[in-house]
């Protein structure tokens, strides 16, 4: 005799772009994100019985789809990731070398993906994508001086002539 | 999306990882000047002389050359409002550095250390001579900032000529109370305001007379602890609890002068201090005269 066993497909879950692209991710890769974590626990959504066509999906109204696939494939990369201990992270050194190499690559990105991408994972809470994210904003501003900080994030200058002097002279320590 | 669509926190995320010059060269809006004033930034030490700044961190050194000293105050005006310093130095201390002094109790640091400079004395073998200069710019007022943000403060040869009898004893209360940051702090002061010191302190009459330095109190349960080397005159501590408090009169040759020092210090020791300091000096009890030659 030959028993059926009986395979568990990997749960999914569906989420919705501002711009109504829908997406489907198993569970366990988005539980990365609080907001959408907290949202299916708070909703029920962890109903085995629901199927994923009869399931709700959980919009997403700050984020757009091409930003959001991004954010999907970070979280499928790094679905194997330890959890995170906040206070050990709040302990730790602020370093900005510890980048993982593929974080490094996905990363290097047009400055509007990246910061959108950073929206994205404030919004929803996925504290390892906004840390290689900040971090990567932090080494494109180390070893630039002020008129290329400008330049490179085209920062407009708000301050009066007087105000930029101050700043100069305050400056002066740390110039080149 | 730019760098300045994202929202503050996340602005001050990116700040937090950046060392101080790259904070400070990032402060191109009214906003990132105000995001940046919010930072809590730790140095390990900072070197100020005449025309020399040297900022020190784990990461390494920063060292700047100036001529311009209202450049370097205005810097350390700025450091001032968001840094906190392991250790603070100010060295070559003149008449021309009041600003800087001025900036020093707006620091909070552990330690702080600020003397005026050194000259070689006219013999050879003998240590370079520190120079003395009036400081009347540190008042009460001044040593109460400090006492706020300041754990532990040496001044050397600066002179606070503006500090009464009751600045001091109102400074020793300070530091008696735990209730400020400030554990102890070594100062000089006039030859008046040091005198009339131990009389409003203690209780603690002295006089000089033909080569005599004649100490009397009516207090018999007051303790003095005495130690006189070949610097010092007048070495006496007294211990009230765990405060020690010094009262040192140190006579050095300038050139052809003779230089007095009047050093007051008031501390916060631990008792295997006190305990080893009572070992090593000798007991002055009162109720009866004491002098003291020279």
């Amino acid at each position: 005799f030959l028993f059926p066993i009986k395979m568990t497909s990997p749960r999914m879950i569906k989420l919705t772009s501002n711009d109504d692209k829908t997406f489907e991710v198993e569970r366990d890769v988005i539980k990365q994100s609080v907001t959408v974590n907290t949202l299916i626990t708070d909703l029920n959504m962890d109903d085995e019985d629901v199927s994923v066509e009869n399931q709700m999906a959980i919009p997403l109204p700050n984020v757009d789809a091409a930003t959001l696939e991004m954010v999907i494939t970070w979280c499928k990369q790094h679905r194997e990731d330890p959890p995170r201990n906040e206070e050990e992270e709040e302990k730790k050194e602020k370093r900005t070398d510890d980048i993982p190499e593929w974080d490094k690559t996905f990363l290097d990105v047009e400055q509007s993906v990246l910061f959108a991408l950073i929206l994205a994972a404030n919004y929803m809470d996925i504290k390892g994508l906004l840390d290689n994210c900040c971090k990567t904003v932090a080494n494109m501003i180390k070893g630039k001086t002020p008129d290329e900080i400008r330049k490179h994030f085209n920062i407009k200058n708000d301050f009066t002539p007087e105000e930029e002097e101050q700043i100069r002279k305050e400056n002066a320590w740390c110039e080149d | 999306k730019s760098l300045m669509d994202l929202p503050n926190e996340i602005l001050l995320q990116i700040f937090s990882y950046l060392d101080l010059p790259s904070q400070f060269k990032l402060r191109l809006t009214k906003r990132l000047d105000q995001l940046q004033l919010i930072m809590k930034n730790k140095v390990d030490k900072i070197d100020v002389k005449a025309r020399k700044f040297i900022l020190s961190t784990l990461r390494g050194e920063i060292r700047q050359h100036t001529r311009d000293l209202s450049q370097m105050n205005q810097s350390l005006n700025r450091l001032a409002k968001n840094t906190v310093v392991r250790e603070m130095h100010v060295e070559e201390i003149s008449y021309r550095h009041t600003s800087i002094i001025e900036f020093m109790q707006k620091f909070n640091t552990e330690k702080l250390c600020m003397a005026t400079y050194l000259v070689p004395t006219s013999f050879e073998t003998a240590p370079s001579q520190i120079v003395l200069i009036d400081a009347p710019f540190i008042d009460f007022s001044y040593l109460s900032n400090l006492s706020d943000n300041t754990k532990h403060v040496e001044m050397k040869g600066m002179v606070c000529v503006s500090l009464t009898a009751s600045d001091l004893c109102r400074t020793r209360e300070l530091i008696a109370s735990r209730q400020c940051k400030m554990e102890s702090i070594s100062l000089l002061v006039g030859k008046k305001a040091h005198i009339s010191f131990l009389k409003e302190c203690f209780g603690v009459k002295i006089e000089d007379r033909a080569r005599m330095r004649i100490c009397s109190s009516a207090n018999a349960a007051l303790q003095l602890y005495s130690s006189a080397s070949w610097t010092c005159e007048f070495d006496l501590s007294n211990f009230d609890s765990n405060l020690e408090t010094k009262f040192v009169v140190t006579q050095n040759f300038s050139g052809r002068e003779m230089q007095e020092e009047h050093l007051i210090a008031f501390a916060l020791r631990d008792n295997k201090y006190v305990e080893k300091e009572k070992r090593r000096r000798k007991l002055i009890t009162f109720g009866h005269i004491y002098t003291e030659t020279y």
